[in-house]
């Protein structure tokens, strides 16, 4: 099974948008892709492909509840399917507190003499669903701010697949995410994370100083398949149809620019780069 | 960090590593226990009543490596600095006969340090400083 977080330092440019272009991408290639909304902001990935309609209930049984092992219902009816065919879980509101929630339930757990690992609860439940027999890949798209969304996203892929500008920021936000990601994988007991793909986004290759901050990004050590274009009118489009790029071209668009159709393609490149890692 | 795939955890199979984690947790909760009976028969002080009772060390108290460890500082250090922790991480943990955290690891060097200003600040005048 192929599992990844989608996550950059940086503000996460596209992160959401790569994060549902590649679900799409590898649903296309016959896979049976789960995807996980674990960003708390309401322009999240729930929001792109149109599930995220009780977010805001109270009442609803919700992700948050079975990372605190207080669970409303069987996880199997946490997902959602989109009308594309991707599964998700979607987002809940009540993950914007999901630091202080597990820090409790630990601290509880902790006093009853209980293990309780608030770090690798999103893997633990994923376990006992059994989700690498009923998946071929998982995608998680984590919050943007360093916490236990973040860290039981990573705990739970060991894979990444980073976005990145093609800025001076860009290759700092690698080397800043390897500082983050050391520490992480010492306090897992000496996991290894794995990054599948960096992933430089919003490219202008008119730009002399991009072309600069490329060539930076091309050189951390790790793969770097593809380069996506500045897109606007593509990723907006999706955004404003709440559909992955490809639906939005299909459904939405009377004639396809050829430059869209590359940039599709592309991701469709990145999305087979990313399969062939995990020999699917 | 690597390039590539990273460690497959989603499959069923738990890895090794973790269980001997657990397993060193659970331990620890049976000596805190047979610590607390002993130590039952005494009087309560109003310090272990303040703890439930549990006075465990703090590396088997905390959640994880990072608990309580707010504060951040970010060092930048030279080749020579990063290869003299390696050969001290592994003098330490051949001491302790235990795997040791880097984050321990450091935090317990800098409090070492810090009872010791005059070798410091020898170390800094090997760098120029205090420099007539």
């Amino acid at each position: 099974m192929l599992a990844y977080s989608v996550y950059g330092e940086a503000g996460g440019p596209g992160k959401t948008t790569i994060s549902g272009s590649l679900a799409a991408a590898h649903a296309r290639h016959d896979l049976d892709v789960l995807a996980i909304d674990l960003d708390p902001q309401n322009a999240s990935l729930s929001y792109l492909l149109d599930v995220d309609d009780d977010r805001e209930d109270p009442d609803v049984d919700h992700l948050v509840r079975h990372l605190i092992d207080r669970p409303k219902g069987s996880f199997e009816d946490l997902i959602r399917t989109t009308d594309h065919g991707i599964d998700i879980i979607p987002a809940h509101n009540a993950l914007s507190g999901l630091d202080d929630l597990l820090d409790r339930v630990a601290k509880t757990a902790n006093d009853m003499g209980e293990d309780f690992d608030p770090t690798t609860r999103l893997r633990e439940v994923l376990v006992e669903f059994g989700v690498a027999d009923r998946y071929d890949v998982v995608i998680i798209d984590p919050s943007r701010t360093e916490g236990a969304g973040l860290y039981n996203a990573i705990a739970a892929t060991g894979s990444l697949v980073v976005p990145a500008e093609a800025t001076a920021k860009g290759k700092q936000s690698v080397i800043g995410l390897e500082q983050l990601v050391g520490g992480l994988e010492e306090e897992l007991g000496g996991i290894d994370v794995g990054v599948l793909a960096v992933v430089p986004n919003k490219v202008d290759k008119r730009s002399g100083t991009q072309r600069t901050y490329l060539q930076d990004l091309q050189e951390v050590a790790y793969p770097v398949p593809v380069e996506i274009p500045i897109r606007g009118a593509l990723f907006d489009g999706a955004w404003e149809h709440r559909c992955s790029p490809y639906e939005f071209v299909e459904e939405h668009r009377e004639r396809v620019p050829d430059r869209e159709r590359e940039t599709l393609e592309l991701i469709d490149e990145l999305a087979a780069t990313i399969e062939a890692e995990a020999d699917l | 960090m690597k390039p590539g795939a990273g460690d497959d955890l989603l499959s069923d199979d738990d890895d090794d590593q973790e269980d001997v984690d657990d397993a060193a947790v659970e331990d620890s909760v049976d000596d805190l226990l047979a610590g607390e009976d002993e130590g039952s028969d005494e009087s309560d002080t109003a310090a272990s009543s303040e703890n439930n009772g549990y006075s465990l060390p703090w590396i088997h108290r905390r959640n994880t490596v990072k608990s309580d460890r707010s504060e951040v500082i970010q060092l930048h250090v030279r080749e020579p600095t990063v290869d003299g922790e390696a050969d001290l991480h592994d003098d330490v943990e051949d001491i302790l006969d235990e795997d040791v955290y880097a984050l321990d690891l450091r935090e317990a060097a800098y409090l070492v340090a810090m009872q010791h200003p005059d070798e410091v600040a020898d170390q800094l005048r090997e760098w120029g400083y205090d420099f007539e």
